[in-house]
């Protein structure tokens, strides 16, 4: 939950970037919802449930949830405005996260 | 009373240093998940648990001095062997953090998905119930952050 309350802590900064941030999790909507709530999130939080968006990135990590469920690898991924995908990070270790400071700097070698 | 002052001064030698040193070593890892859980504004201790380790290198420190004060100690001392056992336990909460930080928590290697390539679209709800597809957000950046959820 750190890594989304630290964005939520950014969110300015990415605002004045016009770039927008999106959650995936996981969880089913009610879950989700709470997680969103909980943290105070003002971006998007969307539950995936059905892991439809999460396969699409190829990011499905098989039974690694506490009950044996299939959930998602932690991954940070940036679209630029033509929707291709132009930085990554997929995480070896889900305990390290890429710092807000970090995604701003990839975003702002986008332009 | 004297007598027993005496005796406690010179048995179990190096133990307090070495019970001092295990206290020290559960506040560098306590404090570790404490920083994860209240301090998400500061994700480099998170990601590197540098403070957490000083304070964890401390306490196993005092543990290993307590330790060689054992040793050193006169043969046939009292309680001789405390100091050492604290130590010990010391050493395998070190350990046992060392494995949590940096193998517990290693998964698979996946490459997610291809730079350059289109990123996929999808409708998914958000916590408001409203429905969210990547085309919304054309012509702006978007970062997406998947989230292990359900852990």
């Amino acid at each position: 939950v750190s890594e989304l309350q630290g964005l939520q802590l950014r969110k300015t900064e990415f605002d004045r970037r016009g770039c927008a941030v999106v959650g995936i999790s996981s969880d089913d909507e009610e879950d989700a919802a709470g997680l969103a709530r909980d943290a105070a999130l003002s971006y998007p939080l969307l539950a995936d449930p059905t892991l439809a968006a999460v396969d699409a990135y190829g990011l499905r990590h098989p039974h690694a949830g506490h009950d044996g469920r299939d959930i998602a690898h932690s991954a940070s991924v940036l679209i630029d405005g033509a929707g291709i995908v132009r930085w990554t990070v997929v995480g070896d270790n889900f305990r390290v996260r890429p710092t807000p400071a970090t995604v701003l700097a990839a975003v702002d070698a986008l332009r | 009373m004297l007598e027993e002052r005496v005796m406690s001064a010179t048995s179990a030698p190096g133990a307090r240093l070495a019970a001092g040193g295990l206290v020290v070593v559960i506040a560098g890892i306590v404090s570790y998940f404490a920083a994860v859980m209240w301090l998400p504004s500061r994700p480099e201790i998170r990601n590197t648990a540098l403070p957490n380790w000083l304070i964890v290198a401390a306490g196993a420190a005092m543990a290993a001095a307590g330790a060689r004060r054992a040793i050193t100690a006169p043969a046939g001392t009292r309680r001789r062997w405390l100091g050492p056992t604290l130590a010990g336990v010391d050493l395998a909460l070190v350990a046992a953090f060392g494995w949590l930080l940096y193998v517990g928590s290693t998964v698979e290697h996946v490459p997610g998905p291809a730079i350059g390539a289109p990123a996929p679209d999808f409708a998914l709800a958000a916590q408001d119930g409203r429905r969210v597809r990547l085309a919304d957000f054309h012509g702006r950046p978007v970062l997406l952050v998947f989230y292990r959820g359900h852990w």
